[in-house]
């Protein structure tokens, strides 16, 4: 009987993010890996925890479907190295951090909100509270066209924005 | 009887020995019990010493109890209705064992003791304000000032058309007015005041109500839920919370706030005019006598209206979550009819309580009025007659109109506060509640190794009706066994047992060698994990719903038992991944995946033992590899007992216990099971043909 911690050491291999090495695929949008002087080609990288631990990277073959290995901080990588990861992973996880509201209005059918994120201003559906759910401090939106947003902390919002947030929360 | 024979106890039934409505008795003596008819004639007499088990065995409608004497003989002592079922139990517990004679007294003494000591529900729940008392005098202080200052602006009426406009005294005007401005700033200050306050002592005795409810609730077994159902334990922590609240904040000042302000406002009519304020105070009789009727009249109906709006409630929450059936039988004209009929019994208890209103508050206002008028009349007289002044009357009719405005406050708490009062009452029943199942003094921690002993167990939901009876078997560490049997056959409840949800009646459970009523139920049930059937998620992220089985478990150990349980791929293909939520009660996942991540909180926790209920009795044939894979992986080395209803789930088990009607009645493996050819291989038989004709069927 091995416990889950062993299993988990031998399932999931952390590396140094010294020790690892990036390159981009571009034909294949994929990563190549090396570690150890080992070379893993066709790696997708995939943030197992998106909201929760954004900056927790599961490196995971798409050929084996194995699990190569785990960074548990991206932001400890080289810079150059981050920033090839980072924009791989921009395009596969694009959840706009919402940092104000300008207003919330209800249609009868839809709450239409007219908001502020950190990739440019956007006007998005939702249904109702059924959207809107909490993980940790942070509050988590999804529309009705199944775009992602994320509030980092409401505590942290403008007044306006907190007021207009009391509709959909 | 004998010199030395004294009765211990005497029970009557309710059914006659002829099986007709009647009266026969059950006398339980130091030395026998005895069944006397209605004719005073012995039906039985048995001694104690000849009785070697006695069980309450239940009917449609009445129940009996059955004695199995030492030579065998069963006799069934006496029946009686359900209703008796409670006092029955008793004298069951009587009979079994003489030595409890004198602790079931004393204890029934005891209950009775604390009955008598019980405090008065709304003094009980007074000490949740305790921690405020400064807030809430605050506020209570501040309203009752309000009051004071509320009883100067007549009197500054009076000396404004007395003393200033009819004595012509200009320059005094500015003096008054401005007097009268500043009272009033004051007053809307000291109201802001006592709204904050008493608004933050209602919030944060709310708050402390609701957590030690929810604490003392959780200090429970899941037992709990035999004497309260869950909705009923909801509603105490939601509606007779803010019931009683609304005493605690509100209610005690507007009720301290009435009084104060009766007796004020009639100290000062009395001052300005005493046959006038006997007058002002005429309808009083009239209306306590007029209010005792109302309440009296007003508290069924009301109950009536209440109890009408929970049946469409009630309704509400039976057919909205089953809505998919609802669709699938065509069924929403029949339900839409059911909710008509309730909301139309809405509208006429709402009907009935408004006219019940109409015909007691129009009387009031009447009553009011008519005194207001005749003191105008002899208070004019007066004026005219030079007896009082015109600013005295002015005053006066002032002073009158604030005099009805507590009275009518009152009424209207009447309603609210009986409702709190019972609110009141239910929560002091369900906090001196004592948990049956605790730690005892001397309880261990234990590093379970998983060796589980079933010793002669007997067990019944309510007492001496057994669902196990002698239940003995034993599971060596690190063996897999499988128990299976009809439907209703007791599998699960020895599975609650040995997680100690419930203590057994007679016998005992151990594991590593340790009774499990001395090691500390938290140790114990951390060491066990089960799977059951239909595994309840919380409405939470998956990592969270997966971390309930170990909350410090590290990224990579949530992933690992995912992993293990089969989970991991298709909580990888969700575009939030590990933090897609679950929905309530996992409504977002597919029963497979339910299940798995329900596997998977079982394993982050490393249980010693572990206790697969009908694990994968409710999922598809494909799935249900999946999760035996799964299953498979985290029981190895582990002691595990498999629940199985689907035989072909446990045949490869190292030992098959079948039980039957709470009794073990085969040990052994698929194979020696299905060569006895007893119960098991009929079962066998069974299922086996049946996945044939399903197999044929579907060919």
């Amino acid at each position: 009987m091995s416990s889950v911690k062993d299993y988990a050491k031998a399932s999931f291999r952390i590396v140094d993010p010294d020790e690892v090495r990036i390159e981009y695929d571009e034909n294949e949008d994929l990563l190549t890996i090396y570690i150890d002087g080992k070379v893993y080609r066709g790696v997708e990288p995939i943030k197992p925890f998106p909201l929760s631990n954004p900056y927790y990277v599961l490196f995971r073959s798409t050929l084996t479907h194995e699990d190569v290995c785990v960074v548990r901080d991206i932001r400890r990588l080289k810079r150059e190295q981050r920033s090839l990861l980072e924009a791989v992973l921009n395009k596969r996880y694009f959840i706009p951090s919402i940092v104000d509201v300008y207003d919330i209005t209800y249609t009868g059918e839809y709450y239409v909100c007219r908001v502020k994120t950190d990739r440019g201003d956007r006007i998005f559906k939702i249904i109702g509270r059924r959207n809107v759910y909490r993980i940790d401090d942070k509050i988590v939106i999804i529309d009705v066209d199944e775009n992602i947003y994320l509030i980092e902390s409401y505590e942290k919002m403008g007044r306006r924005a907190k007021e207009e947030l009391m509709k959909i929360i | 009887m004998s010199d030395d024979e004294s009765i211990v106890a005497r029970f009557e039934s309710d059914i006659g020995v002829d099986g007709r409505y009647g009266v026969s008795q059950l006398f339980i003596t130091n030395k026998r019990c005895i069944v006397y008819d209605d004719r005073g004639r012995v039906v039985h007499s048995i001694d104690l010493p000849c009785i070697s088990s006695v069980s309450v065995v239940d009917y449609v409608g009445n129940s009996e109890i059955k004695l199995t004497l030492r030579d065998g003989r069963i006799i069934h002592l006496i029946r009686f209705t359900r209703s008796l079922r409670r006092e029955f139990n008793e004298a069951a517990g009587l009979i079994e064992s003489a030595s409890s004679i004198r602790s079931a007294i004393d204890n029934q003494r005891v209950e009775q003791e604390k009955m008598r000591l019980k405090m008065e529900p709304l003094l009980f729940v007074l000490k949740f304000a305790i921690p405020y008392k400064l807030a809430l005098i605050l506020g209570i202080a501040s309203g009752i000032a309000g009051i004071f200052l509320g009883l100067l602006p007549p009197y500054y009426l009076r000396i404004l058309i007395d003393d200033v406009i009819l004595a012509q005294r200009r320059e005094q005007l500015i003096v008054i007015i401005t007097i009268i401005i500043v009272t009033q700033a004051l007053s809307s200050a000291l109201g802001a005041v006592r709204s904050y306050t008493l608004s933050y002592v209602s919030l944060k005795v709310m708050y402390s109500i609701r957590v030690s409810l929810f604490r003392h609730i959780m200090r429970f077994q899941p037992n709990i839920l035999d004497t309260y159902e869950s909705g009923r334990l909801i509603s105490r922590i939601t509606d007779d919370a803010s019931r009683v609240n609304w005493f605690l904040s509100w209610g005690l000042e507007q009720l301290l706030r009435s009084v104060i302000s009766l007796a004020s406002v009639a100290a000062m009519i009395f001052a300005l005019d005493q046959r006038l304020a006997m007058i002002a105070l005429a309808p009083l009789p009239l209306l306590i006598f007029g209010v005792s009727m109302f309440s009296r009249k007003a508290r069924w109906v009301y109950h009536y209206e209440w109890r009408r709006s929970t049946d469409v409630s009630a309704l509400l929450v039976d057919v909205i979550p089953g809505f998919p059936v609802v669709k699938a039988y065509c069924m929403e004209g029949y339900e839409e009819d059911r909710l008509k009929t309730r909301l139309s019994e809405v509208v006429k208890a709402g009907l009935r309580s408004t006219i019940l209103n109409l015909e007691f508050f129009p009387m009031l206002s009447f009553l009011i009025s008519s005194a207001t008028a005749i003191i105008w009349w002899i208070g004019g007289l007066e004026v005219l007659g030079g007896g009082i002044t015109l600013g005295v009357l002015s005053a006066f009719i002032s002073y009158v109109s604030q005099f009805y405005g507590p009275i009518q406050m009152l009424i209207s708490m009447v309603e609210p506060m009986k409702r709190a009062s019972t609110a009141a009452e239910r929560i002091q029943s369900l906090m001196a509640m004592d948990p049956s199942i605790r730690d005892s003094p001397n309880s261990i921690d234990l590093d379970v190794k998983g060796w589980i002993k079933f010793e002669n167990v007997w067990f019944g939901y309510t007492p001496y009706a057994y669902v196990l009876k002698n239940v003995s078997f034993e599971v060596k560490p690190g063996e897999k066994i499988g128990i299976v049997g009809p439907t209703g056959s007791g599998k699960t409840t020895i599975t609650k047992l040995l997680l100690r949800f419930y203590d057994v009646g007679k016998g005992r459970i151990l594991i590593d060698g340790v009774d499990i009523r001395d090691i500390k139920i938290e140790s114990l049930r951390r060491q066990i994990g089960i799977v059951s059937q239909d595994p309840r998620l919380f409405n939470d992220s998956i990592a969270n719903n997966i971390r309930y089985g170990k909350p410090d478990a590290t990224p990579e150990e949530v992933m690992a038992a995912a992993k293990i349980a089969l989970a991991h791929d298709f909580i990888l293909e969700k575009p939030l991944r590990y933090d897609t939520p679950c929905g309530e009660g996992g409504s977002m996942l597919s029963g497979g995946e339910r299940q798995r991540i329900a596997i998977a909180r079982t394993v982050i926790s490393d249980p010693k033992i572990l206790i697969l209920d009908e694990a994968t009795s409710s999922v598809d044939t494909i799935t249900e590899d999946g999760i035996k894979k799964a299953l498979d992986n985290i029981a190895r080395g582990r002691t595990t007992i498999i629940i199985a209803h689907r035989l072909s789930t446990v045949k490869d088990v190292d030992r098959l216990i079948v039980v039957d009607k709470g009794e073990i009645v085969e040990v052994g493996t698929h194979e020696e099971l299905l060569e006895r050819n007893g119960l098991y291989a009929r079962l066998w038989s069974t299922q086996f043909q049946e996945k044939l004709a399903d197999a044929m069927v579907s060919q």
